[in-house]
Protein backbone atom coordinates (compact mmCIF):
# COMPACT_ATOMS: atom_id res chain seq x y z
CA UNK A 1 0.00 0.00 0.00
CA UNK A 2 2.95 2.29 0.59
CA UNK A 3 3.93 1.80 -3.04
CA UNK A 4 1.09 3.94 -4.25
CA UNK A 5 2.29 7.23 -5.74
CA UNK A 6 -0.12 9.11 -3.56
CA UNK A 7 1.57 7.58 -0.52
CA UNK A 8 5.08 8.17 -1.71
CA UNK A 9 4.48 11.85 -1.97
CA UNK A 10 3.92 12.09 1.74
CA UNK A 11 7.14 10.36 2.68
CA UNK A 12 9.60 12.44 4.65
CA UNK A 13 13.19 11.77 5.83
CA UNK A 14 13.38 9.74 9.06
CA UNK A 15 10.18 7.92 8.30
CA UNK A 16 10.09 4.46 9.96
CA UNK A 17 9.48 3.04 6.49
CA UNK A 18 13.29 2.67 6.27
CA UNK A 19 13.08 -0.15 8.82
CA UNK A 20 11.37 -2.38 6.28
CA UNK A 21 14.70 -3.78 5.02
CA UNK A 22 14.21 -7.33 3.84
CA UNK A 23 16.88 -9.48 5.54
CA UNK A 24 15.54 -12.85 4.35
CA UNK A 25 18.05 -13.35 1.45
CA UNK A 26 20.87 -12.27 3.75
CA UNK A 27 19.82 -14.87 6.32
CA UNK A 28 19.57 -17.49 3.57
CA UNK A 29 23.16 -16.83 2.54
CA UNK A 30 24.29 -16.96 6.18
CA UNK A 31 22.68 -20.33 6.78
CA UNK A 32 24.15 -21.73 3.58
CA UNK A 33 27.63 -20.52 4.58
CA UNK A 34 27.26 -22.06 8.04
CA UNK A 35 26.16 -25.38 6.57
CA UNK A 36 29.04 -25.48 4.08
CA UNK A 37 31.71 -24.56 6.66
CA UNK A 38 30.33 -27.13 9.09
CA UNK A 39 30.43 -29.95 6.54
CA UNK A 40 33.93 -28.96 5.43
CA UNK A 41 35.45 -28.67 8.90
CA UNK A 42 34.05 -32.02 10.03
CA UNK A 43 36.47 -33.74 7.67
CA UNK A 44 39.63 -32.20 9.00
CA UNK A 45 39.70 -33.50 12.54
CA UNK A 46 43.30 -34.61 12.20
CA UNK A 47 45.97 -35.48 14.72
CA UNK A 48 49.60 -36.46 14.36
CA UNK A 49 51.56 -39.52 15.38
CA UNK A 50 55.22 -38.84 16.04
CA UNK A 51 57.59 -41.33 14.48
CA UNK A 52 61.30 -41.91 14.96
CA UNK A 53 63.64 -42.11 12.00
CA UNK A 54 63.82 -45.46 10.21
CA UNK A 55 66.89 -47.63 10.51
CA UNK A 56 68.78 -49.48 7.84
CA UNK A 57 71.06 -52.23 9.10
CA UNK A 58 71.09 -50.77 12.60
CA UNK A 59 72.44 -47.37 11.53
CA UNK A 60 70.38 -44.23 11.79
CA UNK A 61 69.88 -42.69 8.36
CA UNK A 62 68.65 -39.34 9.50
CA UNK A 63 70.90 -36.54 10.56
CA UNK A 64 68.15 -34.99 12.65
CA UNK A 65 68.04 -35.06 16.41
CA UNK A 66 64.59 -36.58 16.76
CA UNK A 67 64.59 -39.30 19.39
CA UNK A 68 68.07 -38.42 20.61
CA UNK A 69 66.74 -37.83 24.10
CA UNK A 70 65.13 -41.26 24.26
CA UNK A 71 66.98 -43.69 26.56
CA UNK A 72 69.15 -46.20 24.73
CA UNK A 73 67.22 -49.36 24.11
CA UNK A 74 68.62 -52.70 25.20
CA UNK A 75 65.51 -54.74 24.57
CA UNK A 76 65.17 -53.88 20.85
CA UNK A 77 61.54 -54.82 20.92
CA UNK A 78 60.46 -55.42 17.35
CA UNK A 79 56.99 -56.08 16.01
CA UNK A 80 56.99 -57.92 12.70
CA UNK A 81 53.81 -57.51 10.70
CA UNK A 82 53.65 -60.44 8.29
CA UNK A 83 51.08 -61.25 5.65
CA UNK A 84 49.30 -63.76 7.90
CA UNK A 85 49.84 -62.34 11.35
CA UNK A 86 52.15 -60.60 13.81
CA UNK A 87 55.37 -61.77 15.48
CA UNK A 88 57.16 -60.08 18.36
CA UNK A 89 60.94 -60.11 18.59
CA UNK A 90 63.58 -58.78 20.95
CA UNK A 91 67.34 -59.04 21.38
CA UNK A 92 68.22 -62.68 21.00
CA UNK A 93 64.76 -64.14 20.63
CA UNK A 94 61.67 -64.03 18.46
CA UNK A 95 58.28 -65.05 19.68
CA UNK A 96 56.40 -66.81 16.91
CA UNK A 97 54.20 -69.84 16.39
CA UNK A 98 57.08 -72.21 17.11
CA UNK A 99 57.37 -71.02 20.70
CA UNK A 100 53.65 -71.52 21.14
CA UNK A 101 53.57 -75.04 19.76
CA UNK A 102 52.16 -73.95 16.41
CA UNK A 103 55.10 -74.33 14.03
CA UNK A 104 55.00 -72.39 10.80
CA UNK A 105 52.43 -69.93 12.09
CA UNK A 106 52.86 -66.41 13.39
CA UNK A 107 52.52 -65.59 17.08
CA UNK A 108 49.29 -63.68 16.64
CA UNK A 109 47.44 -64.98 13.59
CA UNK A 110 44.88 -62.90 11.72
CA UNK A 111 41.35 -63.26 13.01
CA UNK A 112 37.95 -63.01 11.45
CA UNK A 113 35.76 -60.20 12.72
CA UNK A 114 32.09 -59.91 11.93
CA UNK A 115 30.38 -56.57 11.78
CA UNK A 116 26.75 -56.99 10.96
CA UNK A 117 26.56 -59.04 7.77
CA UNK A 118 30.11 -58.19 6.72
CA UNK A 119 32.98 -60.31 7.95
CA UNK A 120 36.59 -59.35 7.39
CA UNK A 121 39.90 -61.01 8.14
CA UNK A 122 42.33 -58.69 9.86
CA UNK A 123 45.12 -58.45 12.35
CA UNK A 124 44.37 -59.16 16.01
CA UNK A 125 45.40 -55.89 17.61
CA UNK A 126 43.81 -56.68 20.97
CA UNK A 127 45.94 -59.81 21.47
CA UNK A 128 48.98 -57.81 20.36
CA UNK A 129 48.24 -55.23 23.02
CA UNK A 130 47.85 -57.94 25.69
CA UNK A 131 51.26 -59.32 24.74
CA UNK A 132 52.81 -55.84 24.84
CA UNK A 133 51.33 -55.18 28.30
CA UNK A 134 52.99 -58.41 29.53
CA UNK A 135 56.32 -57.30 28.06
CA UNK A 136 55.93 -53.83 29.58
CA UNK A 137 55.49 -55.45 33.03
CA UNK A 138 58.84 -57.21 32.65
CA UNK A 139 60.63 -54.15 31.19
CA UNK A 140 58.92 -51.13 32.77
CA UNK A 141 61.51 -48.59 31.62
CA UNK A 142 61.39 -49.51 27.93
CA UNK A 143 59.82 -46.85 25.72
CA UNK A 144 60.80 -47.72 22.18
CA UNK A 145 59.59 -50.22 19.69
CA UNK A 146 60.63 -51.02 16.14
CA UNK A 147 58.04 -51.87 13.55
CA UNK A 148 59.02 -54.00 10.61
CA UNK A 149 56.51 -55.15 8.07
CA UNK A 150 56.01 -57.11 4.91
CA UNK A 151 56.24 -54.94 1.80
CA UNK A 152 52.51 -55.24 1.08
CA UNK A 153 51.20 -54.43 4.57
CA UNK A 154 48.84 -51.47 4.43
CA UNK A 155 49.54 -48.17 6.15
CA UNK A 156 46.21 -48.50 7.97
CA UNK A 157 47.41 -51.66 9.78
CA UNK A 158 50.69 -49.97 10.70
CA UNK A 159 48.81 -47.08 12.30
CA UNK A 160 46.69 -49.58 14.22
CA UNK A 161 49.81 -51.38 15.49
CA UNK A 162 51.12 -47.99 16.66
CA UNK A 163 47.78 -47.37 18.38
CA UNK A 164 47.97 -50.72 20.14
CA UNK A 165 51.55 -50.06 21.23
CA UNK A 166 50.98 -46.50 22.45
CA UNK A 167 48.54 -46.83 25.31
CA UNK A 168 46.73 -49.60 27.12
CA UNK A 169 43.01 -49.29 27.77
CA UNK A 170 43.59 -47.91 31.27
CA UNK A 171 45.73 -45.09 29.92
CA UNK A 172 49.19 -46.46 30.76
CA UNK A 173 51.91 -45.77 28.23
CA UNK A 174 53.32 -48.91 26.66
CA UNK A 175 55.87 -48.32 23.89
CA UNK A 176 55.02 -44.91 22.42
CA UNK A 177 58.35 -44.27 20.73
CA UNK A 178 57.98 -46.11 17.44
CA UNK A 179 60.68 -46.41 14.79
CA UNK A 180 60.49 -48.15 11.45
CA UNK A 181 62.89 -50.68 10.10
CA UNK A 182 63.31 -50.24 6.38
CA UNK A 183 64.35 -53.86 5.97
CA UNK A 184 61.52 -55.96 4.69
CA UNK A 185 60.70 -59.17 6.48
CA UNK A 186 60.13 -62.22 4.32
CA UNK B 1 -11.74 -18.68 14.08
CA UNK B 2 -9.84 -18.37 17.32
CA UNK B 3 -7.00 -20.52 16.00
CA UNK B 4 -6.61 -18.35 12.93
CA UNK B 5 -6.46 -15.04 14.70
CA UNK B 6 -3.65 -16.10 17.00
CA UNK B 7 -1.10 -16.73 14.28
CA UNK B 8 0.34 -14.73 11.48
CA UNK B 9 2.34 -15.80 8.48
CA UNK B 10 3.73 -12.33 8.00
CA UNK B 11 2.11 -11.77 4.63
CA UNK B 12 -0.86 -9.74 5.65
CA UNK B 13 -1.82 -7.55 8.54
CA UNK B 14 -1.22 -9.03 11.94
CA UNK B 15 -4.40 -10.73 13.10
CA UNK B 16 -3.28 -11.38 16.63
CA UNK B 17 -4.66 -8.18 18.08
CA UNK B 18 -7.72 -8.37 20.20
CA UNK B 19 -10.97 -7.11 18.78
CA UNK B 20 -10.78 -4.09 21.05
CA UNK B 21 -7.40 -2.99 19.85
CA UNK B 22 -8.35 -3.46 16.23
CA UNK B 23 -11.45 -1.43 16.71
CA UNK B 24 -9.51 1.36 18.36
CA UNK B 25 -7.02 1.30 15.55
CA UNK B 26 -9.65 1.50 12.88
CA UNK B 27 -11.12 4.40 14.71
CA UNK B 28 -8.00 6.51 14.60
CA UNK B 29 -7.56 8.81 11.69
CA UNK B 30 -3.78 9.17 11.96
CA UNK B 31 -2.42 7.62 8.84
CA UNK B 32 1.10 6.76 9.92
CA UNK B 33 -0.03 5.11 13.10
CA UNK B 34 -2.43 2.84 11.25
CA UNK B 35 0.26 1.76 8.80
CA UNK B 36 2.57 0.97 11.68
CA UNK B 37 0.01 -1.23 13.34
CA UNK B 38 -0.98 -2.98 10.14
CA UNK B 39 2.55 -4.05 9.26
CA UNK B 40 4.00 -5.01 12.64
CA UNK B 41 6.31 -8.00 11.99
CA UNK B 42 5.29 -11.13 13.87
CA UNK B 43 8.78 -11.75 15.36
CA UNK B 44 11.96 -9.73 15.60
CA UNK B 45 14.73 -11.41 13.63
CA UNK B 46 17.47 -8.95 14.60
CA UNK B 47 18.73 -11.14 17.45
CA UNK B 48 18.60 -14.18 15.21
CA UNK B 49 20.73 -12.36 12.62
CA UNK B 50 23.22 -11.40 15.35
CA UNK B 51 23.51 -14.99 16.51
CA UNK B 52 23.92 -16.35 13.00
CA UNK B 53 26.63 -13.80 12.22
CA UNK B 54 28.58 -14.72 15.36
CA UNK B 55 28.27 -18.42 14.58
CA UNK B 56 29.50 -17.79 11.06
CA UNK B 57 32.51 -15.78 12.21
CA UNK B 58 33.44 -18.51 14.72
CA UNK B 59 33.11 -21.28 12.14
CA UNK B 60 35.07 -19.36 9.52
CA UNK B 61 37.92 -18.65 11.93
CA UNK B 62 38.23 -22.30 12.99
CA UNK B 63 38.06 -23.27 9.34
CA UNK B 64 40.79 -20.81 8.37
CA UNK B 65 43.21 -21.77 11.17
CA UNK B 66 43.06 -25.50 10.38
CA UNK B 67 46.53 -25.89 8.85
CA UNK B 68 46.18 -29.17 7.03
CA UNK B 69 43.55 -29.80 4.44
CA UNK B 70 43.01 -33.04 2.62
CA UNK B 71 42.00 -31.80 -0.80
CA UNK B 72 42.68 -34.88 -2.87
CA UNK B 73 39.59 -37.09 -3.29
CA UNK B 74 41.61 -40.32 -3.42
CA UNK B 75 43.21 -39.91 0.00
CA UNK B 76 41.59 -41.80 2.84
CA UNK B 77 43.50 -40.92 5.99
CA UNK B 78 43.67 -43.84 8.47
CA UNK B 79 41.71 -43.68 11.69
CA UNK B 80 43.57 -43.78 14.97
CA UNK B 81 42.78 -43.80 18.68
CA UNK B 82 45.16 -40.83 19.07
CA UNK B 83 43.67 -37.98 21.11
CA UNK B 84 46.18 -35.12 21.45
CA UNK B 85 46.68 -33.44 24.80
CA UNK B 86 45.35 -29.93 24.14
CA UNK B 87 46.98 -28.47 27.24
CA UNK B 88 50.50 -29.34 26.14
CA UNK B 89 52.51 -26.46 24.68
CA UNK B 90 53.13 -26.91 20.97
CA UNK B 91 56.93 -26.85 21.23
CA UNK B 92 57.01 -29.77 23.63
CA UNK B 93 57.14 -33.38 22.49
CA UNK B 94 54.09 -35.29 23.75
CA UNK B 95 55.05 -38.30 25.90
CA UNK B 96 52.66 -40.61 24.11
CA UNK B 97 53.79 -39.49 20.65
CA UNK B 98 50.37 -38.15 19.83
CA UNK B 99 50.38 -34.47 18.95
CA UNK B 100 48.22 -31.71 17.56
CA UNK B 101 48.30 -30.99 13.88
CA UNK B 102 50.46 -28.02 12.93
CA UNK B 103 51.54 -26.23 9.82
CA UNK B 104 54.70 -27.58 8.24
CA UNK B 105 55.94 -29.41 5.16
CA UNK B 106 53.47 -32.02 3.96
CA UNK B 107 54.39 -35.08 1.94
CA UNK B 108 51.23 -36.64 0.61
CA UNK B 109 50.85 -40.13 -0.86
CA UNK B 110 47.52 -40.42 -2.66
CA UNK B 111 45.43 -43.53 -3.01
CA UNK B 112 44.69 -45.91 -5.87
CA UNK B 113 41.02 -45.10 -6.40
CA UNK B 114 38.48 -42.32 -6.19
CA UNK B 115 35.00 -43.13 -4.94
CA UNK B 116 32.20 -41.03 -6.31
CA UNK B 117 28.57 -41.27 -5.33
CA UNK B 118 26.36 -41.33 -8.41
CA UNK B 119 22.67 -41.99 -8.95
CA UNK B 120 23.31 -45.66 -9.68
CA UNK B 121 25.49 -46.20 -6.62
CA UNK B 122 29.12 -45.67 -5.73
CA UNK B 123 31.36 -45.41 -8.75
CA UNK B 124 35.00 -46.35 -8.27
CA UNK B 125 37.52 -44.86 -10.61
CA UNK B 126 41.10 -46.10 -10.70
CA UNK B 127 43.77 -43.42 -10.48
CA UNK B 128 47.54 -43.57 -10.35
CA UNK B 129 48.85 -42.96 -6.82
CA UNK B 130 51.16 -39.97 -6.64
CA UNK B 131 53.58 -38.37 -4.22
CA UNK B 132 53.05 -34.67 -3.59
CA UNK B 133 55.04 -32.14 -1.57
CA UNK B 134 52.88 -29.26 -0.32
CA UNK B 135 50.35 -29.99 -3.02
CA UNK B 136 52.84 -30.09 -5.89
CA UNK B 137 52.99 -33.45 -7.73
CA UNK B 138 56.49 -34.91 -7.50
CA UNK B 139 56.40 -38.51 -8.61
CA UNK B 140 53.91 -41.14 -9.75
CA UNK B 141 53.79 -44.66 -8.39
CA UNK B 142 53.46 -47.69 -10.58
CA UNK B 143 49.74 -48.41 -10.53
CA UNK B 144 50.02 -52.14 -11.29
CA UNK B 145 52.55 -53.08 -8.62
CA UNK B 146 51.73 -50.17 -6.24
CA UNK B 147 55.41 -49.39 -5.76
CA UNK B 148 57.73 -46.49 -6.49
CA UNK B 149 59.20 -47.22 -9.94
CA UNK B 150 62.84 -48.31 -9.79
CA UNK B 151 63.68 -45.73 -12.49
CA UNK B 152 63.19 -42.78 -10.13
CA UNK B 153 65.10 -44.35 -7.25
CA UNK B 154 68.73 -43.70 -6.43
CA UNK B 155 70.59 -47.03 -6.78
CA UNK B 156 73.41 -45.73 -4.57
CA UNK B 157 71.03 -45.64 -1.60
CA UNK B 158 70.20 -49.33 -1.80
CA UNK B 159 67.01 -48.64 -3.74
CA UNK B 160 65.25 -46.56 -1.10
CA UNK B 161 65.72 -42.89 -1.96
CA UNK B 162 63.20 -41.44 -4.40
CA UNK B 163 65.24 -38.93 -6.42
CA UNK B 164 62.51 -36.40 -7.44
CA UNK B 165 61.23 -36.35 -3.85
CA UNK B 166 64.74 -35.74 -2.55
CA UNK B 167 65.20 -32.79 -4.95
CA UNK B 168 61.85 -31.30 -3.95
CA UNK B 169 62.58 -31.69 -0.24
CA UNK B 170 66.02 -30.12 -0.60
CA UNK B 171 64.43 -27.06 -2.22
CA UNK B 172 61.81 -27.02 0.53
CA UNK B 173 64.52 -27.26 3.17
CA UNK B 174 66.38 -24.27 1.69
CA UNK B 175 63.18 -22.20 1.88
CA UNK B 176 62.40 -23.40 5.41
CA UNK B 177 65.92 -22.61 6.59
CA UNK B 178 65.66 -19.02 5.35
CA UNK B 179 62.25 -18.48 6.97
CA UNK B 180 63.46 -20.08 10.21
CA UNK B 181 66.50 -17.81 10.22
CA UNK B 182 64.34 -14.73 9.66
CA UNK B 183 62.15 -15.62 12.63
CA UNK B 184 65.16 -16.39 14.80
CA UNK B 185 64.62 -20.14 15.08
CA UNK B 186 66.56 -23.08 13.78
CA UNK B 187 65.27 -25.47 11.14
CA UNK B 188 63.39 -28.27 12.92
CA UNK B 189 63.06 -30.82 10.11
CA UNK B 190 59.40 -31.50 10.79
CA UNK B 191 57.42 -33.22 8.07
CA UNK B 192 53.86 -34.51 8.00
CA UNK B 193 53.27 -37.73 6.09
CA UNK B 194 49.71 -37.69 4.84
CA UNK B 195 49.20 -41.06 3.20
CA UNK B 196 46.26 -43.05 1.98
CA UNK B 197 45.35 -45.97 4.23
CA UNK B 198 46.09 -48.54 1.51
CA UNK B 199 49.66 -47.36 0.93
CA UNK B 200 52.00 -50.40 1.18
CA UNK B 201 54.75 -50.46 3.77
CA UNK B 202 57.43 -50.51 1.07
CA UNK B 203 56.29 -47.16 -0.36
CA UNK B 204 56.07 -45.75 3.15
CA UNK B 205 59.64 -46.71 4.02
CA UNK B 206 60.88 -45.27 0.71
CA UNK B 207 59.22 -41.95 1.56
CA UNK B 208 60.50 -42.00 5.15
CA UNK B 209 64.09 -42.79 4.13
CA UNK B 210 64.01 -40.05 1.48
CA UNK B 211 62.68 -37.51 3.99
CA UNK B 212 65.35 -38.53 6.50
CA UNK B 213 68.11 -38.20 3.96
CA UNK B 214 66.89 -34.78 2.82
CA UNK B 215 67.09 -33.44 6.38
CA UNK B 216 63.46 -33.88 7.40
CA UNK B 217 63.90 -36.37 10.23
CA UNK B 218 61.02 -35.45 12.53
CA UNK B 219 58.20 -37.45 10.97
CA UNK B 220 54.57 -37.17 11.85
CA UNK B 221 51.78 -39.33 10.49
CA UNK B 222 48.53 -37.51 9.90
CA UNK B 223 45.61 -39.57 11.18
CA UNK B 224 41.92 -39.00 11.83
CA UNK B 225 41.31 -38.66 15.53
CA UNK B 226 38.26 -40.20 17.18
CA UNK B 227 35.23 -37.94 17.58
Amino acid sequence: MSQKPSDRRHREPGDEEALDLDVTPFLNIMFMLILSTMTLTAWTQLAMLNVQAPQIGGGNVADGTAGADAPPSTLNLTVFILKDGINIGATGATLDGNSEGRPGQPLIPKIQTTQGSKSTIGYDFQTLQKRLIEIKKTFPTEQSMIVSADADVEYDDIVHVMDAARKSADGKLLFPSVAFAAGIVG
Amino acid sequence: MAGETDTSDGTGPYKGWSAELRKSEEGTSHRRKRRHFARTPPISITSLTDMVTMLLVYLLSTFATNPVEVNDPSVEVPRSTCIPDETLPSDELPPDGCGKIEETTIVMVTGPEVKRATETGTKIQQVTPRILVNGQPIAELDAASYRVPEAVKDPASGGYVIMPLREALKREKAVKEVTAQLSGKSFDGKVIILADRRTPYRVLTDVLVTCGESGFADFRFAVIRPE
